[in-house]
């Protein structure tokens, strides 16, 4: 069980990229905490949680995205979701923690060209 | 404003002393310009907006409790939420009792009308609730008069002597009935929150829930379980089974709840309480019984 959580980062530009595959819950919720620390201790002026493979996200999983938010609101940078499927939907929804969050479709919405260097 | 006048019973003897004992009540509010909501069951709705015209509806917050108070403790927050959106002195008639309610519906309901009482401190708000005199049983009756500070019979309010404060009356406390020989039992520890959330989703699938709900329910029992290994200072028990068209849901552990208002309350995550607030707008029905002895959780989700 949650063997097959994990957090791929990648960077492109000043932004960082995080994609979550799992299932985000209690036991999991650590990592990724511990993962978007570093990518705004690594200088990202953008660090974008893309949602799309994650499974299952509860109370704990909110959590960690709400300080991301936090503490990007506090050091000047840009914290956004990827939006996920129907279940982390309806627990953002339920709520109402999306409506304090940017959410996108995409990463490429945020991309601009300026923020894409050659090597991405 | 006297304490029996925020939080009153209606006791109604037919549709006459219904529509006047609300229109009494809310009338110096419509006038003055203040806000209203009545929630009570749709086919009452239905009375009401007759009875106040089209012009004076539009005014007014109306809403369907057999949908919004389906689970009791979906209640104070609804109106928490209503009282944040728009400032004023609030009138607010509820009916989250009526003939036909299931006995554990009625006794979550009494649990909620006593919590009433503390659930706005220090705002404006005045809250009506009618009970149907005729159709509900004596002692259902006797427990409003417990849990409301005043009282309106026959159009004539007044203080209720009974009134408890509030605490819910003993009937709230009643031991839940036995789980059936045929239900589930897990005992977990914090590395089961997966395994739990697999065999949750099962039993809903195989009890006939539609798939938005096993989802639902699925993050409630979830919710549950992880307030058990966070506060509980320990594992607990799961147990599972079905009852005609729906699934019931039981956690247990050894820790107390120690707010009379958890669940009731929106808080953000990390604040606490968020989980069980989640439980309470997920579930049909929260029951909740907690104790130096522990806490047992039970959720009921068609």
């Amino acid at each position: 069980m949650n063997t097959d959580f994990s957090v791929e980062e990648r960077r492109q530009g000043d932004a960082a990229i995080l994609t979550v595959s799992g299932e985000l819950d209690l036991r999991t919720s650590p990592e990724l905490e511990e993962r978007l620390g570093e990518a705004f201790r690594a200088g990202a002026e953008l660090v974008i949680l893309d949602l799309r493979m994650i499974e299952f996200m509860d109370s704990t999983g909110l959590r960690v995205l709400l300080s991301a938010h936090q503490r990007a609101k506090e050091t000047g940078r840009r914290f956004a979701l990827v939006r996920g499927a129907d279940q982390v939907e309806r627990v953002l929804t339920l709520t109402g923690v999306r409506d304090l969050l940017t959410v996108v479709d995409a990463p490429e919405e945020l991309l601009t060209a300026g923020e894409t260097s050659p090597d991405g | 404003m006297a304490p029996a006048e925020t939080h009153q019973a209606l006791f109604y003897r037919g549709p006459g002393e219904y529509l006047d004992g609300i229109w009494s009540f809310i009338r110096p509010a419509l006038d003055a310009g203040e806000p209203v909501a009545i929630a009570v069951p749709a086919p009452k709705l239905e009375l009401l907006r007759d009875q106040l015209g089209e012009e004076r509806s539009a005014g007014v917050e109306l809403l369907d409790m057999a949908e919004l108070g389906r689970n009791p403790g979906r209640i104070i927050p609804a109106v928490q939420a209503m009282v944040e959106r728009r400032s004023g002195q609030w009138h607010v008639v509820g009916e989250s009792i009526w003939p036909g309610r299931s006995p554990e519906e009625i006794r979550e309901a009494t649990r909620h009308e006593a919590l009433i009482n503390l659930a706005w401190p220090g705002r404006d708000v005045r809250v009506l609730c009618a009970y149907d005199a005729i159709g509900l049983e004596d002692r259902v009756l006797t427990d409003a008069e417990r849990t409301h500070p005043g009282v309106v019979r026959g159009g004539r309010p007044e203080a209720s002597a009974a009134y408890g404060g509030p605490v819910p009356p003993a009937a709230c406390e009643m031991p839940l009935s036995d789980p059936p020989l045929d239900s589930v039992a897990v005992a977990f520890e914090a590395d089961d929150l997966g395994r739990l959330r697999t065999l949750v989703a099962k039993q809903a699938a195989v009890a006939g829930l539609r798939r938005e709900r096993v989802a639902e329910l699925v993050l409630a029992v979830n919710e549950l379980t992880t307030n058990t290994i966070r506060h509980a200072g320990s594992g607990g028990i799961l147990r599972v089974w079905s009852e005609a068209g729906k699934l019931v849901c039981q956690v247990e552990d050894g820790g107390r709840i120690g707010d009379a208002l958890a669940g009731r309350k929106r808080g953000l995550p990390g604040v606490g309480g968020l989980g069980l607030w989640m439980v309470n707008q997920l579930c049909d029905l929260v029951e909740v019984r907690t104790g130096v002895a522990g806490s047992t959780v039970r959720v009921h989700a068609s």
